[in-house]
């Protein structure tokens, strides 16, 4: 034993102790997204009929449900006008665009103006949620579906919340500026709506647009991100979604609904008083307000997953831009917890969803992250073998690596989104590359927000750098 | 020092997951190299045939004997087959019936109907139940009743979208004789989607149905009306319109009533309309006041304007845009209902309601740039 191991000279017993505690939180963390990766295999074979169309199109009839896209938009002007044209093209009968300019201090509403034939429009503004003062309202000469809310600055929720006031139709769907949703998505999200009275909000999956080629708001080829970091992201988000979400979603305990793309009963929304401008984590928290809202009402009701209604969206390709986002998703777990904390204990949601997501993504980073520190420390005092160390870090790599791949036998069983043979050699680097540095680097992110969250340390949604979607290699 | 029991509990956990993370890479990609060759096959399958499918709509001479068609093909030929036939009416649509029998389709749609075979390079049961019913949808004929049975059992299939395709089939085959059961099967199944049920019903011959449509309504419930009653608005016909007038009359039902309301353009039913507009529930005032701008006359204005100070948004909405459109009232006299309205909510809903219109108008020759 060396210096060090005379200064942590730890008892053997609590060194087997700590072992076994991390040994248990990575068969647990690991375990559960096992359970759930194979609850959603199950589902997605289910329902794989629903993505082969037998017969006819069903054409509009008048009969669908209305739906209001609302946009909240914050210094877009670069993006703001493809995403918009995109969304006017979706093949839905019966939507209309809302787009909310909170404030924004580029050209935001310049270009909206200019690109859509905008004029002022004397309507009857309902504020049924307060909002930042709204200064006006215009609509298209061109498209009477599209309207542009102008507001001063309240922040994403109260965008959000704004648009909802304007909202005319019975569902709100909301989407992020810079998402690209495909033509049929409105109409596969919207489907739980038509099956089952109960559903009140439902969440599609958002894939990463990094490398995509992207034309006048269209995805007109897929194709894996050349940048790792990106690529490294679209594993991810094929975890998360493919069977996190779907997982979560078949025993009603779906914690949150993209904010990206979502899907909402309007007066629902209005009920549970909108999204929250204290939190940022407004995604998560609004679902989980309307989960105790409805189970404290003792109401029959849905929040759905609809795996196959895709919107793609750009991820952050500098670390700097990734590490704000993941340190206020985190925040954003954590704030929304504390706001719904009456909500454990209650259903599935509070008996099993909500526990996990404290115990393994609220605070399981530091599990992790202590797992790592103490490992390393017993390795350099002598208290700890080569081979004892290498077992740790293989558990840590290979459970990691597990789950990774099986989200990727998932999105192949069920989706094929990237169809051709040479994409699928990068997913399958990035399922092993994950988990040699990035994932212990997130671990320390996610640790930093836990940290601001404990410190109470005032986080904005910062700037994403927008790179618009590369062209594939020729 | 770490246990012994420990250190193998972690190396055996690290090394077992590598393990079966390899065998799952292995998984996808053996999956992959499958669904290329399933795509390459069925590319060669519909390169073959789609030719061929046209000569026999067109009803010229086919080669004898036809291409075989592996057992795998099966399903991908049948899709190729029903993608034409699903668009093609009298000969040419009874030409393919006649290439569907001579390939035997028929024993085909009746085993995925039936909810056997077909699983190899099928999909999943669900996909060849639904294809099976549209097929036999299509394949059906007075003298070969035995795919019926089979229709019928699957409107009950749990999976909505086999259902409706059984219903789809039924109906494509005989709507007077199937009609009853699939209304019924409609109102039992809240999770039969209402638009898509419409359009099966616009697609298979609504009209046809009609009568079968109003009968059930006339005798449904509360439950069963509101179910049934707007599928109503895809028939536009006065005997329709008259069924939903009745429908408005005899019931008390806010739902039922703001249904049945803003399907109503028949001058007749004002009166009811007038006595709907004060109605306690705030949808069916509003959809009164929406009514009033299809049946109303010139002296509804008052009572329009009435509705424009109503505490709810959209029935000052409504009742703003049905003033619009009331017979008999020029621009002048809108103006001076305009000057005489006292409550500010009333006159913002009317400056809406008249921009909104402008901007219609002024729109459409806009959208064809």
């Amino acid at each position: 034993m060396n210096t060090l191991g005379a200064l942590l000279t730890l008892p053997a017993a609590v060194i087997d102790t700590l072992w076994w505690v991390f040994i248990t939180y990575f068969v647990v963390l690991n375990g559960v997204y096992l359970l759930l990766d194979a609850v959603a295999l199950r589902r997605l074979s289910r329902d794989a009929a629903r993505r082969a169309p037998v017969g006819p199109a069903g054409y509009a009839v008048g009969l669908e449900p209305g739906i209001t896209i609302v946009v909240p938009a914050f210094n877009e002007a670069p993006t703001i006008s493809a995403a918009v044209q995109s969304m006017l093209q979706l093949d839905y009968p019966d939507f209309e665009i809302v787009v909310v300019n909170d404030g924004s201090t580029d050209a935001t509403l310049q270009v909206l103006r200019e690109g859509f034939a905008l004029q002022p429009f004397p309507e009857a503004y309902r504020q049924q949620l307060p909002v930042q003062p709204v200064r006006g309202i215009w609509r298209s000469r061109r498209h009477p579906a599209l309207r542009v809310v102008d507001k001063a600055n309240g922040g994403r929720s109260d965008a959000v919340n704004a648009g909802i006031n304007a909202a005319q139709r019975a569902l709100v769907c909301i989407v992020d500026a810079d998402s690209v949703l495909l033509s049929d998505s409105l109409r596969r999200l919207v489907r739980p709506f038509t099956r089952d009275a109960r559903v009140v909000a439902a969440g599609g999956t958002v894939r990463v647009s990094n490398g995509c080629r992207i034309a006048h708001g269209h995805v007109e080829r897929v194709e894996v991100p050349r940048r790792w970091l990106a690529r490294l992201q679209v594993v991810e988000y094929l975890r998360s979604f493919l069977y996190g979400r779907l997982g979560w979603s078949l025993p009603n305990a779906l914690p949150l609904i993209s904010g990206a793309f979502g899907l909402f009963r309007r007066n629902e929304l209005v009920a549970a008083g909108g999204l929250s401008v204290g939190t940022i984590g407004e995604d998560m928290e609004v679902v989980l307000r309307l989960h105790r809202r409805l189970r404290a009402a003792g109401r029959d009701y849905r929040i759905a997953f609809v795996p196959d209604a895709v919107c793609w969206t750009e991820a952050p390709e500098t670390r700097a831009v990734l590490r704000s986002q993941r340190r206020r998703w985190q925040r954003g777990l954590m704030e929304s917890l504390w706001a719904n904390r009456a909500l454990f204990g209650r259903g599935a949601i509070g008996t099993v969803a909500m526990p996990f997501l404290l115990l393994f993504e609220g605070l399981g980073p530091l599990v992790e992250l202590a797992g790592y520190g103490v490992m390393t420390a017993l390795l350099a005092s002598g208290q700890l073998s080569w081979p004892g160390f290498g077992a740790f870090l293989l558990m840590a790599f290979g459970l990691g690596v597990l789950l990774s791949a099986s989200a990727l036998l998932l999105e192949e069983l069920a989706f094929r989104t990237y169809p051709h043979a040479h994409q699928l050699a990068p997913l399958v680097a990035a399922v092993v590359v994950e988990n040699l540095g990035y994932r212990q680097l997130h671990v320390w992110w996610r640790v930093t927000g836990l940290w601001q969250w404990a410190t109470r340390r005032r986080q904005t949604w910062g700037t994403m750098t927008r790179l618009g979607s590369t062209p594939p290699p020729a | 020092m770490t246990s012994e029991l420990a250190l193998a509990v972690a190396f055996g956990l690290g090394a077992g997951s590598l393990a079966l993370a390899l065998l799952l890479v292995a998984g996808v990609a053996a999956l992959r190299w499958r669904g290329l060759r399933r795509r390459a096959r069925q590319a060669t399958l519909a390169l073959t045939w789609q030719p061929l499918l046209a000569l026999a709509a067109l009803g010229d001479l086919l080669p004898a004997p036809l291409p075989a068609i592996a057992p795998r093909d099966r399903v991908a030929w049948a899709r190729l087959w029903l993608q034409l036939q699903d668009a093609l009416r009298g000969e040419a649509h009874a030409r393919l019936q006649a290439l569907a029998r001579r390939v035997g389709l028929h024993e085909d749609a009746q085993r995925w109907a039936g909810g056997t075979g077909g699983r190899r390079g099928a999909g999943r049961p669900g996909d060849t139940r639904a294809l099976g019913f549209a097929l036999l949808g299509h394949l059906h004929d007075a003298h070969d009743p035995a795919g019926l049975p089979l229709l019928h059992a699957g409107l009950d299939d749990p999976d909505p979208d086999v259902g409706l395709a059984a219903a789809r089939a039924l109906l494509r085959a005989d709507p007077a004789a199937h009609g009853a059961a699939v209304l019924e099967r409609f109102v039992a199944r809240p999770d039969w989607p209402l638009a898509g049920f419409g359009a099966l019903l616009r697609d298979t011959g609504v009209h046809a149905l009609a009568p079968t449509l109003a009968a059930r309504l006339s005798a449904a419930g509360v439950a069963e009306r509101r179910r049934l009653l707007p599928l109503m608005r895809l028939l536009e016909t006065p005997h329709a319109q008259s069924v939903v007038a009745r429908v408005a009359h005899e019931t008390d039902d806010a739902q039922t009533l703001s249904i049945a309301l803003r399907q109503l353009h028949d001058p007749g039913s004002a009166p009811r309309v007038r006595a709907l507009a004060g109605h306690a529930d705030a949808l069916v005032r509003s959809a009164a006041a929406q009514a009033l701008g299809q049946v109303g006359q010139a002296d509804d204005a008052a009572r329009l304007a009435a509705l424009m100070a109503d505490p709810d948004w959209w029935v000052r909405r409504r009742a703003a845009e049905s003033l619009l459109r009331l017979p008999g009232l020029d621009a002048a006299a809108l103006a001076a209902w305009q000057g005489r309205l006292t409550d500010r909510y009333a006159v913002d809903a009317l400056v809406q309601a008249q921009a909104d219109r402008r901007l219609r108008l002024a729109a459409a020759p806009e959208a064809g740039r």
